[in-house]
């Protein structure tokens, strides 16, 4: 029995390493945030305004320096953020916040493989642990997005409580290449986050934890 | 005689901080500038301010950078549009191809971005 808990959390992890890979490029692009300002900054420091009083060039340097600590120290946040892709500490996130920023991480993914999603416009509220779900939603979403038929969009509604569900609009799918999820890493990590995958032909509902 | 107005650049980026700094370095070249942090100030800004070039961050949180740069090449006068990123090269779309003149990945060195911004002027 131990022996199977332990594979069928190292399956949840590996399932959660692969939706980690998908949205990598964001996470690097928040990172390179900061520190692209940060950089500037230095180079703006070795610059002085022309015809510019001591004083001023002394002001300037001192604002500069504030703003490149200020940076650096955004730059560190956000690199210890990143633990937070590796260890659940506990978190609980409202459903809204957690699709806005689901929004955000599928940005690359969807940049590049020209699919799209309607986000839902009203999210009923609820908690839910940040970990296990962020996972679960990304999961959720980038098995489907492949079905989506070209010039369409995933449609998502969140408008219920209760119940998350993504519909893919009828036709033939856009995507030569085959998912890189399938529906049972899905079910698994919906599983584990405590949450139950209900699926439909074209409609993929997740229903939240009771 | 006509006097030759200053290149104009709109920086669209929501690290507001950043934006300024970059505004600031570009003034210094004597370039005008103008700083927008969401999608709807830029295309509001487009219209007033008439830039020669934008430099847009393509991650925004109210549209993305690909969608904003499609708007504004709808515009009478279109900008040039360079993407500020911090996605690698191998990480565009093909389709960026026609809606970005170009694309400049962070971190941006300030010197080459100049060059980028005079080249095509």
């Amino acid at each position: 029995m131990m022996q199977s808990d332990t594979l069928g959390q190292l399956a949840v992890k590996g399932v959660q390493l692969k939706v980690l890979s998908q949205i990598f490029p964001v996470l690097r692009h928040e990172v390179l945030g900061p520190l692209s300002s940060a950089s500037l900054a230095a180079a703006m420091l070795r610059q002085a305004p022309e015809g510019a009083s001591d004083e001023a060039v002394q002001q300037r340097c001192e604002r500069l320096a504030g703003d490149l600590s200020d940076m650096l120290d955004e730059s560190v946040n956000v690199v210890r953020d990143l633990e937070g892709w590796l260890s659940d500490g506990g978190a609980n996130v409202a459903c809204g916040d957690l699709l806005h920023d689901c929004r955000k991480l599928m940005f690359s993914h969807l940049l590049l493989s020209h699919h799209g999603i309607r986000w839902p416009e009203q999210v009923a509220h609820a908690d839910v642990p940040l970990f296990s779900t962020r996972y679960l939603v990304l999961a959720w979403l980038l098995c489907l997005l492949p079905l989506v038929p070209a010039d369409t969009h995933l449609e998502l509604d969140a408008s219920e409580p209760g119940v998350w569900r993504a519909r893919v609009p009828e036709g033939e799918a856009a995507s030569e290449r085959p998912p890189a999820f399938d529906a049972q890493e899905v079910e698994l990590l919906a599983t584990a986050a405590g949450w139950r995958l209900e699926r439909q032909d074209r409609c993929w509902s997740l229903h939240l934890p009771v | 005689m006509n006097e030759v107005r200053a290149m104009r650049v709109l920086l669209v980026d929501d690290n507001e901080m950043g934006s300024e700094l970059l505004a600031e370095f570009l003034a210094l070249s004597n370039l005008e500038t103008r700083c927008a942090a969401t999608g709807a100030e830029a295309l509001e800004l487009v219209g007033t301010f008439a830039p020669d070039a934008v430099l847009l961050d393509i991650l925004l949180p109210d549209m993305d950078g690909y969608e904003l740069a499609k708007r504004l090449r709808e515009h009478a006068n279109p900008p040039r549009i360079y993407a500020l990123s911090g996605l690698a090269r191998h990480e565009r779309r093909d389709a960026i191809n026609g809606i970005f003149t170009g694309w400049i990945e962070k971190p941006a060195d300030p010197d080459a971005l100049l060059a980028i911004l005079h080249e095509a002027n």
